[in-house]
């Protein structure tokens, strides 16, 4: 299994007037988001499902992304919140993309890589970075195959 | 132009002249639904909930949007495997028939409830209620697109008509169709018609595609059998009749562009 870990796109700042939940991407995030994903699909990188987070922000990263989807989108609370073990288990696929939120990813990252959630703060991905896994859907299951940088996306 | 207008039903309200189209009613709807679907009592829950995720799902295409769609229709195809069962058991059966299909009924049921009980519908009733309105500038050349989709599913079914997907497929297209007319503000009376008789073939067609998953059965099985198939007929040659009723309500309607 491949999975993506894919965090939001760049969104509008944290405000009083605005539930964090709501906050949509920038037009600025939304333009540079859509180049990333020319960047992934220059890779050759495609999708069987794409799970996201219900917040503005993540629905519309993915939104973007689905075009290189053939298969499924899944909303998932389990992807606003700290990860447990509800998330890895509602997982399915060959090739899927997470999308979310940090520290959550970052958490969810260290599990992944290491079964541990011990030191999550040494993992945290850029607005619009992926962090690219392959192994097994378990904790401490897979390995990193590349952590990509929105800008190096962008530049592909 | 497109019509300004009041939609009917518990959440399409538009008011004329809006220059955006807010999903909040449906949604709204679908969550005091959830329950009605849930409980089992009252049948009219299940439909609802039908209703409204088909609704949003166009909701979504008006706003070009690909994620959430995939979830409604999960929710949705749940709903309808226990609503076409509802439909099918308020027919006069054979009791070998009502038989099976309550059988099936339970089946279907059991898999909505573990579908209600899903977090994939607290994820979706969350994401659905951060989304903006929809600009109506940009959903009517998309109506339009619809109604085109609808001309080319019709004009097929004419040129085949003994193909029964043909008309399966015209029927969802003028259901979106309708869905996005009312999303807009009204929808006109022949579009309606059409889709109500269409929905009348899709019962039949549904009904006979149950009876394919009972064993082999009784005489009285098999005349039920002839006798939806005559059922299916007749709506068959209404369905043509109100197509060719509304096929000038769908020609202007393709013709929209935005203001």
């Amino acid at each position: 299994m491949e999975i993506f870990l894919i965090r939001h796109a760049i969104a509008v700042p944290r405000g009083p007037d605005l539930d964090d939940a709501a906050r949509p991407l920038t037009r600025r995030g939304r333009k540079r988001w859509a180049r990333a994903v020319r960047g992934l699909a220059r890779l050759g990188i495609g999708f069987d499902r794409i799970y996201h987070s219900p917040w503005l922000r993540a629905v519309e990263t993915a939104d973007a992304l689905a075009t290189l989807l053939d298969g499924e989108s899944i909303v998932t609370p389990y992807l606003a919140m700290s990860p447990g073990a509800e998330l890895i288990e509602e997982l399915s696929g060959e090739r899927i993309a997470l999308v979310g939120h940090e520290p959550w990813l970052g958490e969810l990252l260290a599990s992944l890589l290491f079964d541990s959630r011990r030191e999550p703060s040494r993992f945290e991905l850029r607005k619009g970075g992926v962090a690219w896994l392959v192994g097994e859907r378990r904790l401490g299951g897979m390995r990193l195959r590349a952590l990509l940088t929105p800008k190096v996306l962008r530049a592909l | 132009m497109p019509p300004d207008g009041l939609t009917s039903g518990p959440g399409g309200t538009q008011r004329p002249g809006a220059r955006t189209i807010s999903p909040r009613r449906w949604i709204e709807h679908l969550i005091a639904q959830l329950p009605v679907a849930r409980a089992g009592v009252d049948p009219e829950g299940v439909h609802q909930v039908r209703v409204a995720t088909a609704r949003l799902r166009v909701w979504l295409r008006l706003g070009r949007r690909r994620v959430l769609n995939d979830d409604l229709k999960w929710l949705r195809d749940h709903a309808a495997s226990v609503r076409d069962l509802d439909v099918h058991l308020s027919r006069e059966l054979p009791s070998s028939v009502e038989l099976h299909l309550r059988t099936q009924r339970s089946g279907a049921r059991g898999e909505l409830l573990r579908a209600l009980d899903h977090a994939r519908v607290r994820g979706l009733l969350d994401a659905l209620s951060l989304l903006p309105p929809l600009s109506r500038r940009e959903a009517v050349p998309r109506v339009a697109r619809l109604a085109r989709a609808a001309l080319r599913r019709g004009r097929y079914v004419v040129a085949h008509p003994r193909r029964l997907p043909g008309l399966h497929a015209l029927r969802r297209a003028v259901r979106r169709l309708r869905f996005a007319l009312e999303w807009l503000g009204a929808c006109p009376d022949p579009v309606i018609d059409l889709q109500d008789v269409l929905g009348t073939v899709g019962d039949c067609m549904v009904a006979l595609a149950h009876l394919d998953l009972i064993p082999r059965g009784t005489r009285d099985g098999h005349a039920y059998r002839r006798r939806l198939e005559r059922e299916l007929a007749r709506h068959v040659r209404e369905a043509r009749h109100e197509w060719h009723r509304a096929r000038r309500t769908l020609e202007e309607v393709a013709r929209w562009k935005s203001s």
